[in-house]
């Protein structure tokens, strides 16, 4: 069985972090209230993945099929969730020219096909997607230097612990990657180094960005889709706005995201039914994301959080607690 | 073989999906460089200044003799419904991603800046760095003049404003400093269409050559037009607040009155608290450079403390004339208390006035010579 590294597990899953970032609409939130609540996020989610990345592979059984049963419904339901996001925030970022049936089902399409492909050629592509992303966010920071005004990140806010819980919340239930970074750990070299390299990263990514978010944009970075704002702000010599590059990212993270969830449904399918084809990622990611455009439309775009932190919880924890014998 | 087949069928997919319902042809969209607001009995009157490629005959349709811009201007009684109305006259669809500036004319207010702006904020391709200013007559005057050098008037008119800043005569403004600062003061550079009384004799027949200056600045205090601060006042905020690259001060040499440019090299902001009352420090740090000129006109020593005496008057003018107005906010004071101390700004209902109220300034000046 081919094995990817841990930066490729690790980039499959910043590619996650990193579409999420793009998106992230906070709602009247303040920035330094939202880098709390997802460091706080981040701290607790290493320590789930640490330990769900120290139980062995798991045996065949009739718990680790019904374990496999639980993880291929939340894949489904996962990729259910980022393909309607993707296409909710498409049609608020540019409502006039798309229809969210047609991102759906283009990007459902591309990424049974990436996931297809295997999951070593989904690490090389995940470690090319966040190398080109460290250029593009650091001109655009660059771009955007001018306006830099410290005094813009704050804690002034009436009811600071309820919002930094409430992004924690957020944060927590929309870390698809982590039950992700579990399923696929038999096929990463070093699972415990993936989680701390991913950790790491995405603390840092989303702390920078958000912080600059606050320091360019002040109060208006509270308002619809901060990053993209900033990029729509920021201006070098050379690119006049960052807007499209953004969105290739966006669109590029998006997809290698889904082809994570993907592969994550391939391998419980694999658990389940033993008997299935290397190459059969294919199958089941057809059939997946066609139910997931389907279950998409059906889906409210932002399900409560809490919600969803419940469903990431009952998928980790006993995973991680069981040491292997659960299974 | 499937894995080619499922290729296809994904490629087919997305190129038909994917392609764009309502595709909007370049040549159908009008292209919007510069948008003047004005208020009118109806409500407000949008002028907006297009890039017009005018046909000569030529093998290309822009025409370098021409300016290529065309003005057009309705009104409604909301900025976005005028701004509807200028597309459905115009017969195309209006492109504001070139946008380079908004004028404001008299008597609007900026209490409700998301409301004001909402189609700049609604739409995707607008440009937030867009310059915003202000005229004493009306933006439809200002954005219809034929102004006598450039191709854009719009690009000109923001050449013109950000050599004016640069020489710390105005100050810039742009569309998320509106946004951005609601509650707050602002300062919006003032532009004045004068009439040049230089140039041939034919075009003084023709009323003479239009020339747009950006000195000075109005203040916004709670959205509301306050007060004109002057060009030496907008030096003085420039120097306090780290904008612009220079000043040009006024100092007695050998020879009598002359002039030496100070150009800001950094400066440093400490916000102490006392009790209940806070005292916010500038420290700024100016540099002269010296040259054959400035050596025959001043002593070296005379002429670094010339420079840091007329800095700190700049300054000193400044800070007395926007306590006076109530509008020190524009210094900073008050956002540096809502990062520094977050429960004191609670306290005062985060209102930055009553913020400034517990806050009072001191400015020192040193100045290099290089």
């Amino acid at each position: 069985m081919n094995k990817i590294s841990s930066f490729q597990t690790a980039a499959l899953a910043l590619c996650f972090a990193l579409a999420r970032m793009i998106a992230f609409r906070p709602e009247g939130s303040n920035m330094l209230v939202c880098i709390v609540g997802e460091f706080f996020a981040c701290v607790l989610l290493a320590v789930l993945s640490l330990a769900a990345g120290a139980v062995p592979p798991l045996k065949n059984g009739l718990p680790a099929k019904i374990l496999a049963v639980i993880g291929g419904l939340y894949c489904l339901f996962a990729a259910s969730l980022v393909l309607a996001v993707f296409a909710d925030s498409m049609q608020y970022s540019f409502p006039e020219f798309y229809s969210s049936w047609a991102i759906i089902a283009a990007l459902a399409a591309a990424a049974a096909y990436c996931a297809s492909m295997g999951v070593s050629a989904c690490g090389r592509t995940a470690c090319a997607a966040v190398l080109i992303s460290l250029p593009i966010f650091l001109f655009m920071g660059v771009g955007a230097s001018d306006g830099i005004d410290v005094s813009g990140l704050q804690f002034a806010v009436d009811d600071r612990n309820e919002q930094i819980f409430s992004h924690f919340v957020w944060a927590l239930g929309y870390s698809f990657e982590i039950p992700l970074l579990f399923m696929l750990r038999g096929r990463t070299d070093r699972p415990r180094r993936a989680a701390v390299i991913y950790s790491i990263g995405r603390t840092f990514m989303w702390s920078v960005m958000l912080a600059l978010c606050g320091c360019v944009l002040g109060d208006h970075a509270q308002k619809g889709l901060p990053v993209f704002s900033l990029a729509a702000y920021s201006k070098t010599a050379i690119v006049e706005r960052f807007d499209a590059l953004v969105l290739l990212m966006w669109a590029l993270c998006t997809l290698l995201a889904l082809s994570m969830v993907f592969l994550g449904l391939g391998e419980c399918v694999r658990r389940i039914k033993t008997s299935v084809p290397s190459s059969a990622g294919l199958i089941p990611a057809a059939i997946t994301a066609a139910v997931a455009c389907v279950m998409s439309a059906c889906i409210v775009p932002e399900p409560a959080p809490v919600i969803l932190s419940g469903m990431l919880l009952i998928v980790l924890i006993p995973a991680a607690l069981s040491g292997g014998r659960a299974l | 073989m499937n894995r080619v087949a499922f290729f296809l069928i994904a490629s087919l997919l997305m190129l038909s999906a994917t392609g764009s319902r309502d595709t909007i042809a370049s040549l159908d969209r009008a292209m919007v460089h510069a948008v003047g607001i004005d208020r009118d009995q109806e409500g407000y009157k949008v002028t907006l200044q297009l890039f017009r490629p005018d046909n000569s005959g030529t093998d290309t349709q822009l025409d370098a003799g021409k300016a290529n811009i065309f003005v057009i201007s309705a009104s409604a009684p909301t900025v976005e419904e005028a701004m509807t109305l200028c597309e459905n006259r115009l017969g195309e669809y209006l492109f504001i991603g070139h946008n380079q500036l908004i004028v404001l004319g008299k008597g609007i207010s900026l209490d409700a800046p998301s409301l004001l702006f909402s189609r700049f904020i609604k739409s995707k391709e607008s440009y937030l760095g867009a310059a915003v200013a202000c005229t004493e007559g009306t933006a439809e005057e200002l954005l219809s003049a034929k102004l006598s050098e450039g191709a854009v008037a719009a690009q000109n008119i923001i050449n013109i404003l950000k050599r004016h800043t640069e020489n710390s005569e105005t100050v810039f403004c742009d569309l998320l400093d509106t946004l951005s600062t609601e509650g707050a003061s602002l300062a919006v550079p003032l532009l004045k269409l004068t009439e040049s009384s230089s140039g041939s004799s034919e075009k003084k027949q023709n009323n003479g050559e239009l020339t747009v200056s950006a000195e000075g600045a109005k203040v916004f205090v709670g959205g509301k037009e306050r007060f004109i601060l002057s060009a030496d006042e907008c030096a003085g905020l420039s120097l306090l607040r780290c904008e612009g690259k220079q000043v040009t001060v006024r100092l007695d040499g050998r020879y009598g009155p002359s002039a030496a440019v100070v150009r800001k090299s950094g400066r440093q902001l400490s916000l102490t608290r006392s009790g209940n009352r806070f005292s916010c420090r500038y420290e700024l740090e100016l540099s002269v450079r010296t040259d054959q000129s400035t050596d025959s006109l001043f002593d070296r020593e005379t002429l670094a403390a010339g420079c840091e005496q007329a800095v700190l008057a700049l300054c000193g003018k400044t800070l007395s004339k926007l306590e006076e107005q109530d509008a020190s906010d524009l210094l900073g004071g008050s956002k540096l208390l809502r990062s520094r101390f977050p429960q004191i700004w609670i306290d005062c209902g985060k209102d930055h006035r009553k913020a400034e109220s517990l806050i009072g300034y001191t400015v020192n000046a040193k100045c290099c010579l290089s």
